[in-house]
């Protein structure tokens, strides 16, 4: 079956027609930047107003409430899919070393064991009826570390980010970003060439995230790395 | 942080003509999705990279000029993030993979298909371009960038945007032709 194509090929390129992204893409990519920035001073500026009308703009304004709510550390019960959510907004550091990509690259190497301090389960957490100010301020400095050790990361500078997550582990040893402070050590170890730590690390992250967002790219780049062996 | 969108959509009412981040989210969020995946990032990955240039719109917003136009101003970032991308070599798009999971060819009867495998067409040849010369092609023949502003998005002398648009211009039809008459098209 042989066809006709025009005799320019660019024209078919101007009139590509961009395809519109999934459904509920945005609202996914609207709840992770909410998490990322909900201890920026400037957090208002997420993107949290819904369009002003169809089902998937309401659908995204409720999401974007619900977990918007979780990152300022309110103290809303919201269960595991929203301890998920939480730290689903940051564990990309920088594009160029994103947790799953990662993740394959030290999947063949040697499993070592990692201590990890415990974390309180989501489902733990406690219920208040109003946000508490020390709980923000908590959530703000947190925010303020790992945003050094994000930077560091992106300016191709890992140990400094490195030490900024160690700051973060001592500083909030269960503190509320404690899920995205893992994701970015995954990187920052791979970036250092400490792969068999980053692969342990890695591992505990999928064990002790197991709804995360990141998770399902996490254990796909596990099992990506599985089967090179 | 609040800036005019400029010429970046049609004109609004003037409480519209003022924006953040979040009202440029909500605008450009197709677009910088499209953007990112014309630049080549993997589909799997779209969600990952937006939302790393949404940061950095967020970030960056306060610098932006307001007496620019916003969407080439978004694909300067966006263009960053993917380049950083990019240099992973596990990032790049097995092109022949992934268009052979488009359609078979040879089954593309109906005319909706046909359609589907053209636009895999053009998307395949677009990423064979390399990424400074697609830089300008997409700016220029998908968003309608004049090339005065290509160059100044870019950062490039007025010379070079033009070379690299003609240049990008041959890579792309050369590109496609190779991959059309793989498929079986004349």
């Amino acid at each position: 079956m042989r066809r006709e194509l025009p005799s320019d090929p660019l024209l078919l390129l101007r009139e590509d027609a961009a395809p519109s992204p999934p459904a509920d893409a945005e609202a996914r990519v609207a709840s992770r930047l909410a998490a990322s920035l909900a201890g920026s001073s400037s957090v208002a500026g997420a993107p949290v107003t819904p369009k002003s009308s169809g089902g998937t703009a309401k659908v995204l304004a409720e999401r974007f409430v619900r977990w918007s709510v979780v990152p300022l550390g309110v103290g809303v019960a919201l269960g595991a899919g929203g301890q998920a959510l939480r730290g689903g907004g940051e564990l990309l550091p920088q594009p160029a070393t994103p947790v799953a990509s990662v993740v394959a690259v030290v999947a063949s190497a040697p499993v070592i064991s990692v201590e990890v301090a415990p974390e309180p389960a989501a489902s733990s957490a406690a219920v208040s009826s109003a946000p508490s100010a020390a709980a923000k301020n908590t959530l703000s400095a947190e925010r303020n570390v790992l945003d050094r050790a994000r930077k560091r990361l992106a300016a191709d500078e890992p140990l400094e980010a490195l030490t900024f997550l160690e700051q973060h582990s001592q500083q909030f040893p269960r503190g509320q970003l404690s899920e995205e402070r893992e994701a970015m050590r995954v990187n920052v170890l791979v970036l250092l060439g400490r792969v068999a730590e980053a692969k342990a690390r890695g591992e505990a992250f999928v064990a002790r995230y197991p709804s995360s967002l990141m998770g399902s790219s996490v254990r796909a780049a596990l099992r990506s790395g599985d089967a090179q062996k | 942080m609040r800036v005019p969108l400029a010429s970046s959509a049609a004109p609004s009412s003037p409480e519209e003509e003022q924006l953040d981040s979040s009202a440029v989210f909500k605008r450009e969020f197709r677009y910088v999705w499209n953007s990112l995946r014309r630049l080549g990032v993997h589909e799997r990955d779209l969600e990952d990279v937006a939302h790393e240039v949404f940061v950095r719109v967020h970030d960056q917003l306060p610098l932006f000029d307001a007496t620019r136009p916003l969407k080439p101003w978004l694909f300067g970032l966006a263009l960053g993030v993917a380049t950083n991308y990019r240099r992973l070599a596990r990032h790049r798009v097995d092109l022949v993979a992934e268009l052979n999971e488009v359609s078979d060819p040879r089954g593309a009867a109906d005319e909706a298909l046909l359609q589907r495998e053209r636009a895999a067409l053009v998307h395949a040849a677009l990423q064979s371009v390399s990424l400074e010369q697609r830089a300008v092609l997409v700016l220029h023949e998908l968003d309608g960038c004049a090339i005065p502003e290509v160059a100044t998005t870019l950062g490039l002398a007025l010379n070079t945007a033009y070379s690299r648009l003609r240049l990008g211009r041959e890579a792309f039809r050369t590109a496609f032709r190779r991959l059309a008459q793989k498929r079986g098209y004349r």
